[in-house]
């Protein structure tokens, strides 16, 4: 099953995994970790950069949110894994 | 071809300021010691970062026991990551001459026969996406959409601020200055931005040796014209504050 990572960055310079999103046997995304983050995540959703609009995704649209992520998060602060796949 | 031939000549529904064609010289005599200090300092380690993958971005350990995000944007063609590069600095320095200080300092350097943009690393701050939104700052939120207004920015989400004490910090600013009008819309007068902020502005639109200092430094990174257009943009920005301050 596919899922995706975040990691937050420590002052050290080490990565924590804070949340892992996986994309469920129904097609939609669940998130497990640190809760803000997933709360905001599920109520205000994700920029979807591969659409000319401003467009957001949502937990409901799975893999598709999952495979933005990365896109999303990429500052080095917070950055989000490609999808992987267990 | 001229600034607004160009988003003229493109048909795609999405254009870009181009570049100048190489960055051989981003930096200016413009900057601050905390600038400079960052150019100069001695790096201990580069530390590769997992997952967002686009920018590779990097933690730069300096000797000195801080650090610096480094993005040489090193997954785009060379033409696209100098652009974004630009914009990185660019961002940094409007922030800087407006009185925003949203954009820690921000230089362009070569680390390791890669050039990319480097940020001095902010400790402890989380991105917005990680705090109640709610307890955000409405009067930091509100200059940072005026902030996005003025430098164009169409990619400003809680994955790329932080927020930290109360105050907020502006990063990833690679899609900044960047217009998808033809040509680009004026900037809308934001309501809320606190009256220090404000003030900062009216003193900048009067004052035409920092607006000189600033279009130099952009031009740098730009050309003229896209220099010349950000400094009007700001100036008709500081009018906005003006009209809605007399109405």
């Amino acid at each position: 099953m596919e899922y995706v990572e975040l990691y937050k960055l420590n002052n050290d310079g080490t990565q924590n995994t804070i949340a892992v999103c996986r994309l469920n046997e129904s097609g939609i995304v669940t998130c497990e970790g640190a809760e803000i983050l997933i709360k905001n995540l599920e109520r205000n959703g994700i920029k979807n950069y591969s659409a000319t609009d401003e467009q957001k995704l949502f937990f409901k649209d799975g893999l598709r949110f999952l495979e933005q992520l990365k896109f999303n998060f990429n500052s080095g602060y917070l950055n989000a894994s490609d999808v992987k796949t267990n | 071809m001229k600034f607004f031939e160009r988003f003229i000549a493109q048909k795609k529904s999405v254009q870009e300021i181009s570049p100048t064609e190489n960055i051989t010289s981003p930096n200016d005599n413009l900057e601050e010691p905390v600038e400079r200090d960052l150019m100069e300092k001695t790096i201990k380690k580069i530390l590769s970062l997992s997952g967002g993958e686009i920018s590779s971005a990097r933690l730069i350990q300096f000797e000195s026991g801080d650090s610096a995000v480094f993005k040489p944007y090193s997954k785009y063609s060379e033409e696209e990551a100098d652009l974004r590069i630009a914009r990185e600095r660019a961002s940094y320095l409007v922030s800087r001459f407006l009185g925003f200080n949203f954009v820690p300092p921000t230089v362009i350097r070569a680390i390791r026969q890669e050039t990319g943009s480097l940020q001095e690393f902010i400790e402890n701050a989380p991105t917005a996406e990680e705090v109640d939104y709610d307890r955000i700052d409405q009067h930091e939120l509100a200059k940072l959409w005026a902030f996005d207004e003025i430098i164009l920015n169409h990619d400003r989400h809680p994955g790329n601020y932080l927020v930290k004490n109360n105050k907020i910090y502006a990063i990833d600013h690679g899609h900044a200055f960047f217009a998808t009008d033809n040509p680009p819309r004026q900037p809308l007068f934001i309501p809320g931005i606190p009256k220090e902020t404000q003030k900062t502005i009216l003193e900048f639109s009067k004052d035409t040796k920092k607006q000189n200092d600033l279009r130099t430094a952009l031009q740098k990174l730009f050309d003229e014209e896209v220099a010349d257009f950000f400094i009007k943009r700001i100036l008709y920005f500081a009018n906005l504050l003006i009209e809605n301050n007399n109405a």
